[in-house]
């Protein structure tokens, strides 16, 4: 940089400014220190108080009445007692309301693992008859 | 101690790069309450003076982007307030050519007249100057030769 232009300093401070700075930086210092305490100890009361709230709510809430079985769990039931060879395939037709229901799905539960076109199906029946 | 140290030359860095005395004095304090809050992860890879420097300019930054922000939606910047201040307040003493410096270096990038500020004013050395930006020197001396270049254009236009 050319020398024209003096490198002094035009920035002034007031008077006695650097003799009271180290006080009011030690002072900052603690307040942030206490703010930081204090907001460390309203978040710890808040906890508590959360916590409290929730313990006495369990404590004071009637238990809920046991939920009624699924019917995957009656599904289970009836597999278990066929599987076990206490009911067999009648019995549980017989408990049915409507047999024809089940017995439709069994077919189409069958036949879904065999994608054979009309053609095919003609084909399949006559070799078997 | 620490602040009665390093005082004068935390806030004459801080100073030149927000102009105004009572931002300079906030921007100070802060700078040496967070060395103290982290002075143990201190590593001593480079000198005290280094990293509380470090501080000082990442606090300057923040702050003069925190106030290029705000000021988006005011009719008056901040840079305009900065440049009414050198020509307005008891805290400045200089002549017209170094206030006409000062009003150009706040025309510069702050990260620019930063550099400019370590290195003419401060007379930092290149070396101290990337220690502290963790800038390469090859990019230092380019940015300060770029400022010195559009600084005298305007003092000097023939």
């Amino acid at each position: 940089m050319k020398n024209n232009i003096p490198k002094g300093n035009i920035f002034r401070v007031p008077e006695g400014y650097f003799e009271s700075l180290p006080d009011q930086i030690m002072a900052k210092k603690l307040q942030n220190k206490q703010h930081t305490t204090w907001i460390s100890g309203v978040a710890a009361a808040i906890t508590v108080i959360l916590t409290s709230l929730l313990f006495f709510k369990l404590l004071i809430e009637p238990t809920a009445e046991p939920a009624p079985p699924s019917t995957l769990a009656v599904d289970e039931e009836i597999e278990m007692l066929i599987d076990r060879g206490h009911w067999n395939a009648e019995d549980v037709l017989s408990l049915s309301d409507d047999p024809n229901v089940i017995l439709d799905e069994l077919l189409y539960e069958h036949w879904r693992s065999y994608p054979l076109s009309e053609s095919e199906l003609e084909e399949e029946l006559w070799y078997y008859y | 101690m620490l602040v009665n140290h390093y005082q004068k030359r935390i806030y004459s860095i801080i100073r030149k790069m927000v102009i105004i005395h009572e931002d300079a004095d906030d921007l100070v304090q802060n700078t040496f309450v967070k060395a103290f809050k982290n002075i143990n992860n201190f590593k001593r890879d480079s000198s005290l003076f280094t990293w509380l420097y470090r501080i000082a300019i990442n606090e300057c930054l923040n702050f003069l982007e925190k106030k290029k922000k705000r000021n988006f939606f005011r009719l008056e910047d901040h840079e305009h307030k900065m440049a009414g201040y050198l020509d307005s307040t008891l805290h400045i003493e200089g002549d017209e050519i170094q206030l006409l410096l000062q009003k150009l270096l706040l025309k510069l990038p702050k990260k620019q007249r930063l550099v400019f500020n370590m290195k003419y004013f401060e007379n930092l050395s290149y070396a101290q100057i990337s220690e502290i930006t963790k800038t390469s020197e090859g990019a230092l001396k380019a940015s300060y030769h770029h400022a010195v270049k559009k600084i005298e254009n305007e003092i000097n236009p023939d």
